[in-house]
């Protein structure tokens, strides 16, 4: 071991610096020097002295160092402040005057630094002292950059930092030097041009390595943190540093963001301000290439990317009054905004590698990736919308949540027909020309509705209708082969509502010749107006909700009959299994009506399964809350349902009482709508099995881990089984005597 | 043939070289792959959705759905009835609008299938059309084994016996059934 060595210092400059820039420490010497005892055991504390001694000079942890004359100089602007927040803006740090020198010299004069040095040089000497110093300053450096910039972005930082370097860090390394060497150590030492240059070169590239390890809180935090990009243009100047970067930030990426605990929208949102940042960072796109090529990777795994991005461009920026909506953090809102802001004013298409009349060409950048392709579409919604192999995965969804906006009642569908042709210029007509007939179909179902309105006589000419209590029919008429599929929840309609329906479809095929109007009854809204004995609802719902509460109003007209025949009267009560025939729809769906219905009061629950309609709202709550808490518990509602309940009884709460019912009304719902799910697994689950048989029919028997990965070759969409859940359901198959264990855990058909 | 390749050296100028030819010829198939690809996809989830029986086939394990083994259950009143007869077929790059090669693995005496199992039948070779499928021809071959087409024998024996001699027909079908088992 050299002597010398243990000049360097302890630890090596933080692990953040440590992998782009070359080691730090001394590098041994070519000839041993040898130390006495006593001088060697000087040259710690030699060295945290020149360390504290320097760090004062350089103005490093000192918030109120000054250099020059802490006064504001008309015309030439403020003092520099060393720590960066404290300093006046850098295009005003005034250069420094004469004045400023002089005052700064006599500051400078009373360190002790100046008496020691030859002190020091007797005892180690001279070589050893410049070395010793050259480690100190090298920690300085890094200290500074650290202490003065770390977490703060502001504009025009370079100029602070070359300010520093130029006229504190470079003249004292200059001077202290010059005292080493004993040459007078005069005040008026300036500093070479080149070597200053190198100081700051050094300076930029500590400012880059603090910047990089803070990107991704700088991405985070994107469009408040601009200033700090500029920073980093400064550093990624050479392919060493830009592969440090992407490198780094990769990692980063890796460990605190493509993990599952974040959210799909989260992630989509960082990747927006990654794009948005590094395509101020490097508009050529290729470290954004590099850095996002694992996020988008990571997002094509997650299955509702598409569905988040979706909605996301289809969020309404303005809400009814106009008014900017408060951003929702369950929706991508952003992207909605930047699809109308962005309407591909770059231009796309003849920005192409082939233009040769472009006079600004330059070539990829040399480090772009072999298989680096210049796209066009490296902003943020082209990255998005690119994200997919095809197209089709991002049209279908578009067109799934489409199909859903449009089917409200809505007003208009000017913000619908915007993001469409928004898309459009991206995507291309072909694309969206299912998402435009469906557009077309509901636009045009307006005009058609009110013709046949009006030809079938339901409505007169200002389009009101003719009888005040007749039940209103508009229909929306869809071409079947462009909309989604609507799961089919068959239910009969009341008899107006069919008489209605017919007359209907008599105009339609009058309208139009050769076409057919199937009714789904499951979608749509219908408007209610309840006149109750003490009250009046009224109330946009579902169309099963509205069928169910309309049965218990035939019940009333026929209890009615009776109490003028002399009966004795009660409220209509109905069962859910006598709805359910009586209405041909699933017991889950009329309970989850009913429990709907209890929700607002309308309707109680009177026994197990048995309903009743609440004429006069009771004094109590004693009566609705048996029947709510009861549903609750009934329809597997949370415990918190039945809870809720409770507490509400004890502290005859009104509000609670509402409270829990709507949650077990939302139970029911739930309830319902996992068996519309449950129904569609079991499709899949046959169509699974179909698979698994015809397979091994023709292909002869095979083990387990063939049946998988055939099966996720050929199964449209992939296969969602692992091979245990595989297992199970094979072995459900032989319990059905369709599949038999052949001998080597094969499986086989039974013939 | 041999000549063909010695061609590239002395082919005139302006004319592809072989080498182009190749690139030629292979670029717009590989476009095509992928719709032939989709094309067996949907077929394949029409036969899954909506099974026939009697009838059924699958893809090879080779992963890229050109290759599909099939399995026709011989009709009843045949003398086939009840026999597990197994096809081969395979896709041409155009395919749909070229008919697929379908080939009996399964050894049958049929009037119109020869010993190696090629099928003489008139929408696989000149009536072919792109509105037939997997499921189409499946059909056919199976409504083929209850009545041969004896005007265009490919085995003549059988031709004859299936007009003359049904008992001994039977029982040469039967002689040369053989399950095939993978």
């Amino acid at each position: 071991m050299s002597t010398v060595q243990t000049l360097a210092p302890v630890s090596p400059p933080g692990g953040v610096f440590a992998s782009v820039f070359s080691p730090s420490w001394v590098k041994p010497p070519k000839y041993r020097q040898r130390f006495t005892p006593a001088a060697l055991s000087t040259i710690p504390d030699t060295k945290a002295t020149l360390h504290a001694l320097l760090r004062s000079l350089l103005g490093i942890g000192d918030e109120t160092f000054i250099y020059g004359q802490d006064r504001w100089v008309p015309n030439l602007g403020g003092p520099f402040h060393s720590h960066f927040e404290s300093c006046s803006p850098p295009d005003q740090i005034r250069h420094p005057t004469l004045a400023d020198h002089a005052a700064q010299d006599a500051e400078e004069a009373q360190s002790p630094l100046w008496r020691n040095l030859p002190r020091w040089r007797s005892v180690v000497g001279s070589e050893p002292l410049k070395k010793l110093l050259a480690a100190v300053l090298n920690d300085l450096m890094t200290e500074f950059v650290t202490w003065s910039y770390a977490g703060v972005y502001r504009h025009s930082l370079h100029l602070h930092l070359e300010f520093w370097v130029q006229h504190l860090f470079a003249r004292i390394t200059q001077k202290a030097l010059a005292s080493l060497d004993g040459s007078a150590a005069s005040s008026t030492i300036s500093v070479p041009d080149a070597e200053a240059k190198k100081w700051k070169d050094m300076a930029t590239a500590r400012l880059g390595a603090l910047r990089v390890d803070e990107l991704f809180d700088i991405v985070v935090d994107w469009d408040t943190t601009a200033p700090a990009i500029d920073d980093l243009r400064h550093f990624t100047t050479n392919p060493a540093t830009r592969s440090y970067l992407t490198h780094n930030f990769a990692n980063v990426l890796q460990t605190r963001l493509l993990h599952p605990g974040a959210s799909t929208i989260n992630i989509l949102q960082v990747y927006i301000s990654v794009i948005r940042s590094f395509r101020i960072l490097d508009p050529k796109g290729v470290l954004l290439d590099r850095v996002a090529k694992k996020v988008r990777r990571y997002l094509r795994e997650r299955e509702d990317t598409v569905k988040v991005i979706v909605a996301g461009l289809l969020s309404d920026t303005v809400d009814e009054d106009g008014q900017p909506s408060t951003p929702d953090p369950e929706t991508l809102a952003d992207l909605a905004v930047e699809l109308t802001n962005n309407s591909a004013q770059d231009g796309g298409a003849d920005a192409s590698e082939f233009d040769w009349n472009d006079m600004d060409w330059v070539p990829d950048p040399v480090d772009a990736a072999p298989d680096y392709m210049k796209s066009k579409n490296i902003d943020v919604i082209g990255s998005l919308i690119t994200l997919f192999d095809t197209k089709d995965v991002f049209v279908k969804e578009l067109q799934n949540t489409l199909a859903e906006r449009l089917l409200k009642n809505k007003a208009d569908f000017n913000q619908e027909i915007s993001v469409l042709e928004h898309l459009k210029i991206r995507l291309g007509d072909a694309a969206l020309q299912g998402c435009e007939v469906m557009l077309r179909d509901v636009l045009d179902s307006r005009k058609v509705d009110n013709v046949i309105r009006r030809d079938q006589g339901m409505q007169d000419d200002r389009g009101r209708p003719r009888q005040a209590d007749d039940v209103q029919l508009h229909a929306k008429i869809l071409s079947r082969l462009f909309w989604p599929t609507v799961p089919e929840q068959a239910f009969h309609v009341p008899q107006v509502v069919l008489e209605q329906q017919q007359t209907y479809e008599r105009g339609f095929e009058a309208l139009k010749q050769s076409r057919k109007l199937t009714w789904l009854n499951a979608i749509g809204q219908v408007e209610v107006e309840l006149e109750l004995e003490d009250r009046f609802y009224r109330d946009e719902v579902l169309p099963w909700q509205a069928v169910v509460i309309y049965a218990f109003q035939e019940a009333d007209a026929n209890a009615e009959a009776k109490a003028e025949a002399g009966f004795a009267t009660s409220p209509a009560q109905k069962t859910v299994t006598s709805l359910a025939s009586e209405l041909a729809m699933s017991p889950t769906l009329i309970r989850s009506a009913c429990i709907f219905w209890v929700s607002k009061r309308i309707l109680t629950e009177v026994g197990r399964d048995t309903f009743a309609v609440l004429e006069r709202l009771p004094a109590g709550i004693d009566a609705v809350m048996g029947g709510g808490d009861d549903a609750g518990a009934a329809a597997g509602a949370a415990a918190a349902a039945g809870a809720t309940g409770g507490a509400g009884r004890r502290a005859d709460d009104s509000n609670a009482t509402a409270a829990a019912a709507a949650v077990a009304a939302e139970a029911a719902a739930a309830q319902a709508a996992k068996e519309a799910e449950e129904a569609e697994r079991q499709q899949k689950m046959a169509m699974y099995h179909q698979f698994v048989v015809s397979m091994l029919t023709n292909q002869g028997a095979m083990p387990l881990p063939r049946i998988a990965m055939m099966l996720g070759i050929v199964v449209p969409g992939g296969f969602p089984f692992s091979n245990e859940e595989l297992k199970e359901f094979l072995a459900g198959m032989i319990k059905e005597g369709v599949l038999h264990v052949a001998h080597g855990g094969a499986y086989k058909v039974s013939s | 043939m041999d000549f063909a390749l010695e061609d590239t050296q002395n082919a005139a100028p302006g004319l592809p070289s072989m080498a182009e030819q190749q690139k030629l010829a292979v670029a717009p198939r590989k476009a095509d792959t992928q719709s032939v690809t989709k094309r067996l996809q949907s077929e394949l989830m029409t036969l899954m959705m909506s099974p026939t029986p009697g009838i059924s086939a699958f893809p090879d394990a080779d992963g890229n759905l050109l290759h599909w083994t099939a399995t026709i259950v011989g009709p009843k009143d045949t003398p086939y009835a009840d026999l597990n007869l197994k096809l081969s077929f395979e896709f041409p790059g155009n395919y749909p609008y070229t008919a697929p090669t379908v080939q009996f693995k399964t050894p049958i005496y049929h009037p119109n299938i020869d010993f190696s199992g090629r099928i003489c039948l008139d929408i696989l070779k000149d009536k072919w059309s792109a509105v037939y499928n997997v499921q189409t021809v499946l059909l056919s071959l199976q409504s083929l084994l209850g009545e041969p087409n004896n005007a265009s024998p490919l085995n003549n024996e059988a031709a004859q016996l299936h007009q003359n001699d049904p008992e001994e027909y039977q029982r040469k079908v039967l002689a040369r059934h053989q399950d095939i088992d993978d």
